[in-house]
């Protein structure tokens, strides 16, 4: 040691110990503690920091909340452009999102894929739509039957008729259908294969592309094993945006409705339904305006047309994916719906929240409405599975009934009766109940295993259009730890409801 | 009691207890065993030793880190610092560098933390210019290598 006199940068003697003075691995252990870009601020001061920019372990440790351990199948085997070129901007798309499509809305979601495998895939982000069996597209051959692991109180078996009622009142699990693909490498020819790009440079920017089925595929299996040559690859813009008040109106022979707003605010909660993950960042992605509806329009009409309008609620900043498939729309963000979309930007996609809570058993003393929270998939009817929201939210005293816990399922996705956005059913947690009807005892076997209470729900007649919604009473049964079971009087059927615990791969 | 020998032969007595906070000196004793002789620390200076020790003292009965602690730990990292500590660390920059220098010969990882940590709650949020000049950092790259630099870097940048 020489007292602490150490040569600074430019040849003067000062003894000042700085940053520049660490060893590699303190300096290390310093950027250890920093986001991506102060680190890249600090190896951006002077050469001597600037030396350990290639440094791999740096961009190891930011890779890994991502779960990239391991670069192999990445093109350009580095941890420094993955991170840099393709986690840093579009690791935050990872994850659900859930669209303001009007009526059905609709799910992404986004993973990373490592690569590699049998098919020897070039790792990157892939994303994809949830797609539910649809009804009368073979939904008896679908097998879901790991959707009801906890469920023993499950189905009596039967000939056809039999399975197909049964395959109308439970929900199935979202199959991935193949979207769009983030990764380093030109686009077709699918799939890409290791090996194969030995020739020339990898681009340093990852290429995105979409993959738009040639119709509204309704046949299924609609899988991620989808033969990819199906599908037209195009290009495709992410963006966020900012804070915006643009919704939906519906013009119809009766006159105008607002549609629902997305995502919904808790009524008597001030802030947005459960599902909406506001403690996920957005990805760092270019920020837009939402374009302001150019669309007047002017009183009832037929056919049916939805609008572009003004929200009654702020809406918050969003996803928005633009493809540029020229003329057309690209059939993943637009579920068939049979009234006409005149708004003139694509729908948005929020953040969806996807963790998945452990259900208890409804005989265990120790059960509580709360352990309901989270995503749930339900029958309904010929419309097919939709994805719910369960919450638990504690209501103040009104004319009806005491204060106290209140039980909402919230739509993610929803249909031309009852739209996304809008609450399907309800029940208050302090009253447990008799039942008001016997259709439930007839399809659960044991009803003392069960909790039950009775609530309501909201039906409404083709449209959503005000006025035609009715409330109808509900039987309800908490069966299992991750099932539901609900008689809807007006309906005169008996819905199953599950929680969600990971898609169909 | 054990002694310690500063590079400016400075010697401290310490407690055993204390002084074995630093695994490079625990081993020494393992491998040696206890003697009268004074234990020679070249790389430290008897200033920062003095402080290095003052925060051995405070963390003696602190349980011993985890053995084999993940070093790829994906756990988000926190920059939350003990009060004690943070008193502890209110010091000059040569003192926190030479602080985490020492710590770091030492092999006192719950010190290097601290110092570390400061360090990086430091930088958080600046500019390259604004870190030089934190740190006294003299910009030595040439108009062209910082155009590049800045190029390479767009990825960082707010959008």
């Amino acid at each position: 040691m020489n007292g602490g006199h150490f040569p600074c940068l430019g040849g003067t003697i000062c003894s000042r110990r700085s940053l520049t003075d660490l060893p590699f691995d303190c300096l290390q252990h310093v950027l250890a503690y920093l986001e991506a870009v102060d680190v890249i601020s600090t190896l951006s001061t002077c050469h001597s920091l600037a030396r350990w920019r290639p440094e791999e372990s740096i961009w190891r440790r930011l890779c890994l909340p991502y779960g990239v351990a391991d670069v192999t199948n990445f093109p350009n085997k580095s941890f420094y452009t993955t991170y840099t070129r393709l986690l840093h901007p579009f690791g935050g798309l990872l994850g659900l999102w859930a669209s303001d499509m009007p009526y059905k809305g609709n799910v992404l979601e986004f993973r990373l894929e490592m690569g590699g495998g049998s098919e020897g895939l070039l790792g990157g982000i892939w994303g994809y739509v949830w797609r539910f069996p649809e009804f009368g597209a073979g939904l008896e051959s679908q097998d879901d039957s790991d959707l009801d692991a906890d469920d023993t109180l499950h189905v009596v078996g039967g000939g056809n008729a039999q399975q197909l009622h049964v395959a109308l009142n439970v929900p199935h699990r979202p199959r991935l259908s193949r979207m769009l693909r983030i990764g380093f490498e030109q686009p077709p020819p699918m799939p890409d294969r290791l090996g194969e790009h030995a020739d020339y440079t990898i681009s340093a920017t990852p290429q995105l592309t979409c993959y738009a089925p040639d119709e509204h595929n309704t046949t299924n299996p609609v899988s991620a094993h989808m033969p990819i040559d199906t599908l037209r690859p195009h290009g495709v813009g992410l963006s966020v945006t900012r804070e915006s008040a643009e919704g939906y109106v519906v013009a119809h022979p009766y006159g105008t409705s607002t549609h629902p707003s997305f995502p919904p605010r808790q009524p008597s909660l001030d802030r947005f339904c459960g599902w909406y993950d506001d403690s996920r960042p957005m990805p760092r992605l270019r920020t837009v305006t939402v374009p302001e509806s150019v669309d007047k329009f002017h009183g009832p009409r037929y056919p049916i047309t939805i609008h572009g309008s003004p929200s009654e609620l702020p809406v918050p900043p969003a996803l928005y994916i633009s493809c540029s498939l020229s003329g057309e729309r690209c059939r993943h963000h637009y579920p068939h719906i049979p009234f006409q979309l005149k708004r003139t930007f694509p729908p948005l996609y929020f953040p969806l929240h996807a963790t998945v809570q452990k259900g208890l058993p409804p005989a265990d003393p120790g059960w509580t409405p709360e352990s309901l929270t989270g995503l749930w998939l339900g029958a309904y009817g010929p419309h097919g599975t939709e994805v719910l929201y369960i919450e638990c939210v504690q209501e103040e005293a009104n004319d009806w009934h005491e204060p106290g816990k209140m039980v909402r399922a919230t739509k993610i996705t929803g249909d031309v009766n009852v739209p996304r956005g809008t609450w399907t059913w309800m029940f208050y947690a302090g009253q447990e109940a008799e039942l008001m009807s016997d259709q439930l005892a007839d399809v659960v076997p044991d009803l003392s295993l069960c909790r039950l209470f009775t609530g309501q729900g909201m039906t409404s007649s083709h449209g959503y259009f005000d006025g035609r919604q009715a409330l109808s009473f509900l039987d309800v049964a908490v069966t299992g730890p991750n099932t539901i079971k609900i008689d809807w009087h007006d309906l005169d059927h008996v819905s199953t409801y599950r929680r969600f615990r990971g898609p169909k791969l | 009691m054990i002694n310690l020998t500063t590079s400016d032969n400075e010697t401290f007595t310490v407690d055993k207890k204390v002084a074995e906070k630093s695994v490079l000196i625990k081993n020494m004793l393992e491998d040696v065993g206890e003697s009268d002789q004074a234990i020679p620390l070249p790389n430290v200076t008897a200033s920062v030793l003095k402080k290095v020790l003052e925060w051995c003292e405070h963390h003696k009965d602190d349980p011993a880190p985890p053995e084999n602690e993940d070093k790829d730990d994906t756990r988000k990292r926190t920059t939350d610092i003990s009060e004690w500590d943070q008193k502890f660390i209110a010091v000059d920059q040569e003192m926190l560098f030479e602080i985490i220098l020492a710590a770091n010969y030492l092999d006192i990882k719950a010190l290097l933390d601290v110092g570390c940590k400061t360090v990086a709650n430091m930088i958080k949020g600046k500019t390259p210019e604004e870190i030089r000049k934190l740190f006294n950092i003299v910009n030595d790259f040439t108009p062209e290598e910082e155009a590049q630099i800045k190029k390479e870097n767009e990825w960082a940048e707010d959008r």
